[in-house]
């Protein structure tokens, strides 16, 4: 019970990083690679600071990892807690398919009446 | 890597053509006999007199699933949105999960469109939920006006 609750409390974490569309663009560009803060700013009208801080909130939430180069903090994607979202919302797809199977078979029972 | 989520922190869960009219799906998803007979799909039976729905915006809709392994699960959700027969949504105050259920009429049947995204902890307190009902009804106008139905007039 103690794992379920874990992953239920990084799940709540890893969507809640996920609920702001720069932060999923900076997701986005991560799935292509490693890029350092910079290079996630590029394509971003903001502030310095903004983007350090929604870099913060990912890696907090722990869906990045973030290590010191020299002068840069290059940011990768946490490939693990990325996958454990993926699976989460593939068992929510799984259990709708089968219920919608059956509501199929249901409906057909119902106008029959 | 199998990682194929979209990530747009609404995600599609399910679309399935219903080979019969909106108001019958309706009725299938709101009916506690009905839900019985579906909701556990393949995974789960639900025991059909722990089926309770008040349908209504802040209503309870509670029942209890029978796993696999023997063990029963209550599950409860709450409506935020009872817009017939188009938009359902509930969410799961344990989980914080929000679940819509979009009935889109199509030639002579419907489709069932389900989406999920979760409801940030920090959104699951009673007044950031009433916050929060306001912003899926004013969801459930702009789908109603996008889907907008000249033979709309029933609801």
């Amino acid at each position: 019970m103690k794992g379920i609750s874990t992953r239920e409390a990084n799940l709540d974490a890893a969507f809640e990083a996920l609920a702001n569309p720069i932060r999923r663009d900076m997701i986005r560009r991560l799935a292509r690679g490693e890029a350092t803060v910079s290079e996630l700013a590029e394509p971003l009208d903001l502030s310095h600071q903004a983007v350090s801080r929604h870099v913060g909130i990912l890696r907090s939430r722990g869906l990045i990892h973030q290590r010191v180069e020299g002068q840069t903090r290059p940011c990768r994607l946490n490939i693990e807690r990325m996958q454990d979202i993926a699976d989460w919302i593939a068992e929510q797809q799984r259990e709708w398919e089968s219920r919608l199977d059956r509501l199929d078979g249901l409906i057909v029972a119902m106008k029959e009446r | 890597m199998t990682t194929k989520a979209t990530l747009t922190g609404d995600e599609l869960i399910a679309t399935r053509y219903v080979d019969a009219d909106p108001a019958l799906v309706w009725t299938a998803f709101t009916t506690p006999e009905h839900l019985a007979a579906f909701w556990g799909g393949d995974h789960a039976t639900i025991r059909p007199d722990s089926v309770m729905v008040d349908l209504r915006v802040g209503g309870a809709f509670q029942l209890e699933t029978v796993g696999a392994d023997g063990c029963s699960y209550p599950l409860r959700f709450r409506y935020e949105v009872v817009d017939p027969p188009r938009l359902l949504v509930f969410t799961s105050p344990d989980s914080g999960i929000v679940t819509e259920v979009r009935l889109e009429p199509t030639g002579a049947g419907t489709t069932v469109v389900v989406h999920q995204r979760r409801l940030p902890p920090d959104l699951q307190t009673e007044q950031a939920r009433a916050g929060l009902t306001g912003i899926l009804e004013r969801l459930a106008v702009v789908v109603a006006g996008s889907t907008a139905d000249p033979t709309r007039s029933k609801a």
